[in-house]
């Protein structure tokens, strides 16, 4: 824990090397969430609910999806650009250290702009989705055990790479396609598609399960989100660790110097 | 333009086609964002009650099949302003500026190569999407005519904006902030999940004055009502914005390469 509380002190220091830069990154992306989310303020204007669901629930859907994606990206943004890592070579100078390699590399590059999606999260849930001070704890518990799901199936699906060279580029829309799915209420969908968001493709259980988490005040579903974090991050950790048995790089050796 | 330039812009455009297509896993993955962003909304514009709407007469395939047409122009551009962003940050845009044609239009044809690509196949993939989910949405032949058009036209109008939001990094490092405003509001104003003409009515106004809606908003539209009766409107609306983005653009490459004179990459 050590390690990582070093690696988490050196991520917040690399920001201090060019704060405006890091700051209007922020500044642009608390912005852009919000822009976004008047989609959904036209989309409610036209129409009472979607399935039951009222401007204020996709609010604080959207306030949980933002908070985790923006502590994924922060505290561990080199998830963002692990495949590309790994088949650059990049895991060499990872694997020279006496430590496992999957915390320098995720903790390593922090993205500035998740510190807006952190921000954007307050206006989300206290003010759009009329959630009260009080909601908050609860509300940072389940969109954290969120942000450890999406950090892990994240890193699950660039671990694909270790397996299949060449699909950088397919990493990326599978990425991109995670997070779009995110955003959006799952409750609409059929049968299928949803316990496929559950399992698979864990897309609802970052922003739809805590979501109904908090509007149904359940125990039970906060418990499931808390589960599947620590099921999820393990799996990540198992899937890296079978993966790095295939890798055999030793092109990038030179700078560990 | 002479065929001395002309030629050597073709050249680029075919090795921009070449790219794309050089990566057929790019376009599966493109094909299936594409086709899973279609399913969401097929899924949200299924449990939404549209007779809300009132007299709109908007129903869920005609709402698909505007979504089709919005999501193929965004899809099919992607996001070609990195390009131009990372040449700017790691100082190779001094190599390409030596050249005898100008950074914009060289920069401008490969881009055209790439998403002329994109265009055809993400085209095939949305049709076979609304007729697999829809039926028979597709318009008249006059009216796919205009519709072929005024896409390739969106396309051209937002790549002309990425060119520049692509020197925003010319004097803030990084291009990226400003795309994500931008993007944002091209997706709010160009109507890219709901047509403008059930936004409120001041937000329509605007939305209607500005760039955004002749990127998306317009070729979308002529799915709402069967293709070529506002053909005229649409494409003389797009072919102004699209000669004013010129004029930026052109301003912004010249104001870009004289900050590079006076301060270097």
């Amino acid at each position: 824990m050590r390690y990582v509380g070093s690696l988490l002190r050196l991520t917040l220091q690399s920001l201090r090397a060019r704060p405006a830069a890091a700051l209007s990154a922020a500044f642009f992306m608390f912005a852009n969430n919000l822009v976004f989310f008047v989609t959904w303020a036209i989309y409610f204007a036209n129409f009472s609910a979607l399935k039951g669901w009222r401007i204020e629930d996709v609010a604080l859907l959207a306030g949980i999806v933002v908070w985790a994606y923006g502590v994924a990206v922060f505290f561990a943004g080199g998830v963002r650009t692990l495949a590309r890592t790994i088949v650059d070579g990049g895991l060499d100078a990872h694997l020279g250290r006496p430590r496992h390699p999957l915390p320098s590399l995720l903790l390593g590059r922090p993205i500035a702009s998740g510190l807006g999606d952190m921000a954007s999260a307050l206006p989300f849930w206290l003010w759009l989705g009329q959630r009260s001070v009080a909601d908050l704890p609860l509300l940072l518990l389940v969109a954290t055990a969120a942000a450890v799901i999406l950090g892990s199936a994240i890193a699950i699906m660039q671990c694909l790479v270790f397996w299949w060279p060449r699909a950088v580029g397919f990493c990326e829309h599978l990425y991109e396609m995670f997070v779009m799915v995110t955003y959006y209420p799952q409750h609409a969908y059929g049968f299928g598609a949803r316990v496929l968001l559950l399992t698979v493709f864990p897309a609802a259980l970052i922003g739809f399960l805590p979501a109904e988490a908090i509007r149904r005040h359940s125990a039970l579903l906060v418990a499931a989100v808390m589960a599947a974090a620590a099921i999820y991050a393990g799996l990540a950790l198992a899937v890296f660790n079978l993966g790095l048995r295939r890798y055999a790089s030793g092109n990038r050796f030179v700078d560990l110097r | 333009m002479t065929p001395g330039i002309l030629h050597p812009l073709l050249a680029y455009a075919r090795l921009g086609w070449k790219r794309t297509a050089g990566n057929p896993l790019g376009l599966v993955g493109s094909v299936l964002l594409y086709w899973l962003i279609l399913a969401i909304f097929w899924g949200l514009w299924g449990a939404t009650p549209l007779h809300e709407l009132g007299a709109a007469g908007l129903t869920e395939e005609r709402l698909l099949a505007y979504l089709a047409v919005t999501e193929w122009i965004a899809f099919a551009v992607g996001l070609p302003y990195r390009e131009v962003e990372a040449e700017i940050q790691d100082g190779t845009i001094d190599m390409r500026l030596a050249h005898p044609i100008a950074f914009g239009l060289t920069t401008l044809a490969v881009w055209i190569g790439e998403v002329g690509c994109r265009y055809v196949v993400l085209g095939i993939a949305g049709l076979a999407a609304l007729a697999y989910a829809a039926g028979a949405i597709a318009p008249s032949l006059p009216g796919a005519a205009v519709l072929l058009l005024s896409a390739a036209l969106a396309m051209l109008l937002v790549l002309l904006w990425h060119l520049q939001i692509g020197f925003a990094a010319a004097w803030l490092g990084i291009s990226a902030p400003t795309f994500w405003i931008w993007q944002k509001c091209l997706f709010v104003f160009g109507g890219l999940i709901m047509p403008l003409t059930i936004y409120p009515a001041s937000l329509g106004a605007i939305a209607r004055a500005s760039p955004f809606a002749a990127m998306l908003f317009a070729p979308a539209s002529l799915m709402l009502d069967g293709g070529a009766d506002g053909a005229a409107s649409t494409i003389t609306l797009q072919v102004t914005w699209l000669a004013i983005s010129v004029l930026a653009a052109v301003a912004v490459e010249r104001a870009a390469l004289r900050r590079f004179l006076e301060r270097g990459t």
